[in-house]
């Protein structure tokens, strides 16, 4: 599972009860998370092909 | 002579991955504020001082507690598995249901694997970006404390009757009472998921983007989307499929098992047709109501949902008798020519 970030003000039991509740997910419904990973997926390409030329610079001495 | 060097070919689907799963988060010194969504990176940077947060791959993979050891380990198992399971079939012998299930469930969580490849995994805290500064710098305040286990889970505990009063919602049931919500979450929510309703949104809970962002398809690949989603659930109730004529302890639970695998497959071919069927129906007795075009459908994946429940039982109900080929090892040797 590769669940999103979650919020700097929750406690760990809420963030493992979602990743409980994902793993339920994959178990009975595996499309559903085939679905969102799909979907996560197709948008990270479109991103990295927006910001293709954001790169971080570094000054170096030649 | 100093020269501006880049350190990478710009954005890659790690960034891209890292963006939507909240990986930018606004700071005001040492307080988060909110995360920030892909668009609205270009007035950020990771000092105040630019206009892009700009951070390399090998940063971003560093956050992530997965690595070429740990991918390796789940592709070989994996890989073992599945290898067994068509030798065995290649050497004519027996299956257990079990197993099966467990092979048709390795499959799909591959695919996942594939798809979330370069998703960096189990991050905990994104990177704090800061908003181009115009005024003086403020002080930097308290950083975040640690919270001892039992404090957190003294909170997580009565915070409970707080949730379950409030109960789960979708957004098709808002104002449903709380017991039909409580019922019907369990079928809404994965088609919620697959299929995000017209009034869907990305609420943002501020601080984290919600568990399923994003929620809604690129239009430009939804029906591509659809047909993928389609076709591995044709290739999920397929495998199933494959125990047909296996030996079951009685004729009932063979009847069942190929009951429960057909009730899988035929939600691609079926979803479609029975929502239109729906909406015919709403359209002779209320234009103005859309209840049928939801329901109809849904009773399509309750037949889903108990097959796949059917298929979880009877696997592990199977293991009380089992053929005794079951038991016998693959002769690998007979692979190897000439011995």
């Amino acid at each position: 599972m590769h669940p999103n970030i979650p919020s700097p003000d929750e406690r760990w039991p809420t963030t493992a009860w979602r990743r409980a509740g994902l793993m339920l997910l994959a178990l009975f419904v595996p499309e559903a998370v085939i679905a969102w990973a799909l979907r996560q997926r197709q948008i990270a390409t479109g991103l990295a092909e927006e910001h293709e030329s954001e790169s971080p610079r570094i000054e170096v001495e030649a | 002579m100093v020269t501006i060097r880049h350190t990478g070919d710009g954005w890659t689907i790690t960034h891209g991955f890292f963006a939507i799963m909240g990986g930018f988060m606004e700071y005001d010194g040492n307080q988060p504020i909110r995360v920030l969504l892909p668009e609205e990176l270009e007035s950020y940077s990771l000092t105040g001082n630019g206009n892009f947060p700009r951070l390399s791959i090998a940063e971003i993979e560093d956050k992530s507690k997965g690595d070429a050891i740990s991918k390796g380990v789940v592709i070989l198992q994996t890989g073992w598995f599945i290898t067994q399971f068509i030798v065995r079939v290649v050497q004519g012998l027996p299956i257990s249901e079990l197993e099966l299930a467990t092979v048709a469930l390795a499959v799909l969580n591959f695919v996942i694997y594939l798809l979330w490849w370069e998703k960096p995994q189990n991050v905990r805290r994104g990177v704090r970006v800061y908003k181009k500064r115009t005024t003086e710098e403020p002080d930097d305040g308290n950083v975040e404390a640690t919270v001892g286990f039992l404090d957190a889970l003294e909170d997580a505990i009565f915070g409970l009757p707080d949730s379950i009063a409030r109960g789960p919602v979708t957004d098709d049931f808002k104002d449903s009472p709380w017991l039909i919500r409580v019922l019907i979450w369990p079928l809404f929510k994965p088609v919620d998921i697959i299929f995000p309703g017209r009034n869907a949104h990305d609420t943002v809970s501020v601080k984290r983007v919600n568990t399923f962002y994003p929620h809604k398809w690129d239009t430009n690949w939804l029906e591509y989307s659809i047909v993928v989603v389609a076709a591995i659930t044709l290739a999920f109730g397929g495998i199933h499929c494959f125990g047909w004529s296996f030996d079951f302890p009685s004729s009932t639970e063979q009847l069942l098992w190929r009951v429960a695998s057909i009730s899988i497959i035929e939600v691609p071919f079926m979803f479609f047709p029975a929502r239109e069927l729906g909406r015919a129906i709403d359209r002779y007795l209320d234009p103005t109501s859309d209840i049928y075009t939801r329901v109809i459908p849904m009773l399509l994946l309750l037949l889903y949902t108990l097959g796949r429940l059917a298929l979880l039982v009877l696997s592990f109900l199977c293991l009380r008798s089992l053929p005794p080929a079951v038991f016998h090892v693959i002769d690998w040797s007979s692979f190897i020519p000439h011995v």
